[in-house]
């Protein structure tokens, strides 16, 4: 048997339609959106605006063109922090931040180009409120928060930090990566400046896919130059969005299993997977807490289906292993490219194993997961750690 | 012979918008290259009976499409 329980790197497997769907761009469809006026082309280009206008009415967006597609979150992330912040500027995030956060900022800070500010957590993975406001400047352009930890599942308190935020004219960029698709988000209610989120993970869509939102507002300066089908004579990005962001080809065979998956989102209703995702998590929590032993990290807060242990003395590598080994169970060890969290949670530098539960995953897995790490746990013989 | 009319748009996100809209009203209208003799900045336009552009141009400007111009071809 395998069993995947690692849809917070990727999920896995996507609904039916998704598959039908890419074939059938790909097959039949296959023009290049937005570059020509034939009908390969232009069933492209219609695909690819029915997608903005799904991707609008989820996340209550009033103008889907606002809507910049990216090849990933990483993409829309770095589109958003090298596009939104100039020289001189300072940013502010939270120690929950993932590597595609981090390693931009870090990127900018040692070129001198800006400076950065890190609001610490505590062990559950919630911010320092009190901090963030201390740290506000007058140069501070921009506060980044990811929404839900990929590390322990930790949703973030995001109305207080915008409001502390917008009282003091600092924008916020929300990492959606492990929330799209699976909390309800409505950037209008929420006041959010920009949303980055990737379509591979909650969205239920194929790999290479993302996309940028910026409110009315907002303008950036676009990471990316060159064709976009529109003002050719132009030597210049155009200013119309989408076209500012989304210079070269798009990934249309993903988008067209993208604009699938959120059909699958749409008739299911994000309420009814984010229960069943909270259902998994409440009886893991419960069930994986009465094995002695086992240790849950972060996980007594608000959290998405993102659960991180250790066992007490032993190595995750050697504990994953086993998993996958011994019963066929698939989840991730180590930092999950999040650094920072695994600081304020204590389990840096050795991290942990990560088990991410999707949509698809039933009670009865749910079971048989616990049972294995119970075996692995109390009966088998894991290698101490030495010292 | 009949003339036609050619509507332009800056993007094509705006064009097929247009085209979205202009079809759910049940419209006349096919989605062509912009013939060479029409500056625009997005390749693609919509072409339209003559009589009936004016009607198609306020119904698109009201529902929020960008327009970049709008040429008769006789
Ligand atoms: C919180 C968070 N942000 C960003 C990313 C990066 O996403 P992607 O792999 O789509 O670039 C991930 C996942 O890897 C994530 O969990």
């Amino acid at each position: 048997m395998n069993l995947y329980f690692d849809n917070a790197a990727t999920s896995h497997p996507k609904p039916e339609q998704v598959y039908l769907a890419v074939t059938n761009y790909f097959r039949n469809i296959g023009g290049n959106p937005g570059r020509a006026s034939h009908a390969g082309s232009l069933n492209a280009l219609r695909m690819i605006f029915e997608l903005r206008e799904k991707l609008a009415r989820l996340f209550n967006i009033s103008d889907p063109s606002r809507i910049a597609f990216s090849f990933n979150a990483t993409d829309a992330l770095n589109m958003a922090i090298k596009g939104y912040v100039n020289k001189g500027e300072h940013i502010i995030h939270t120690s929950m931040e993932h590597n595609s956060v981090l390693r931009p900022v870090a990127g900018m800070c040692k070129k001198n180009i800006i400076e950065s500010t890190v609001i610490p957590a505590d062990k559950k993975g919630l911010p320092d409120l009190d901090f963030l406001a201390d740290s506000i400047k007058d140069n501070t352009k921009l506060l980044i928060i990811n929404h839900a930890s990929n590390v322990c599942g930790t949703i973030q308190p995001i109305e207080m930090m915008i409001e502390i935020a917008h009282s003091r004219n600092v924008k916020v960029l929300l990492d959606a990566a492990q929330t799209a698709g699976i909390l309800p988000i409505d950037v209008q209610r929420l006041n959010i400046d920009m949303l980055a989120f990737c379509g591979h993970k909650g969205l239920l869509g194929p790999p290479g896919t993302g996309a940028l939102y910026l409110s009315p507002d907002i303008d950036i300066q676009p990471w990316r130059e060159g064709g976009t089908g529109s003002f050719s004579d132009r030597p210049h990005q155009p200013e119309y969005m989408p076209d500012r962001l989304e210079a070269g080809t798009l990934n249309s065979v993903g988008l067209a299993g993208l604009s699938a998956a959120l059909d699958f989102i749409n008739n299911e209703t994000v309420e009814k997977i984010s229960s069943h995702e909270q259902s998994m998590l409440s009886s893991l929590k419960t069930k994986l807490n009465d094995i002695e032993g086992l240790k849950l990290i972060g996980n007594h807060v608000p959290c998405v289906a993102v659960i991180s242990f250790i066992v007490t003395g032993y190595d995750c590598a050697d504990v994953s292993l086993k998993m996958e080994q011994d019963y066929g169970l698939m989840c991730r060890t180590g930092l999950h490219c999040a650094p920072l969290a695994h600081k304020a949670l204590g389990t840096f530098p050795q991290g942990t194993v990560r088990i991410s539960p999707g949509y698809f995953n039933t009670e009865k897995e749910i079971d048989y997961l616990v049972n294995s790490l119970r075996n692995i746990v109390l009966d088998d013989r894991l290698i101490p750690l030495k010292g | 012979m009949k003339s036609y009319c050619y509507i332009t748009f800056p993007t094509t996100y705006y064009a097929i918008r247009a085209e979205s809209l202009a079809k759910s009203e049940k419209f006349s209208i096919k989605m062509v290259p912009v013939p060479r003799n029409i500056s625009s900045s997005c390749g693609t336009a919509m072409r339209c009976l003559e009589e009936e552009a004016e009607k198609i141009n306020n119904f698109l400007q009201d529902n929020k499409v960008v327009i970049d111009g709008l040429y008769v071809q006789r």
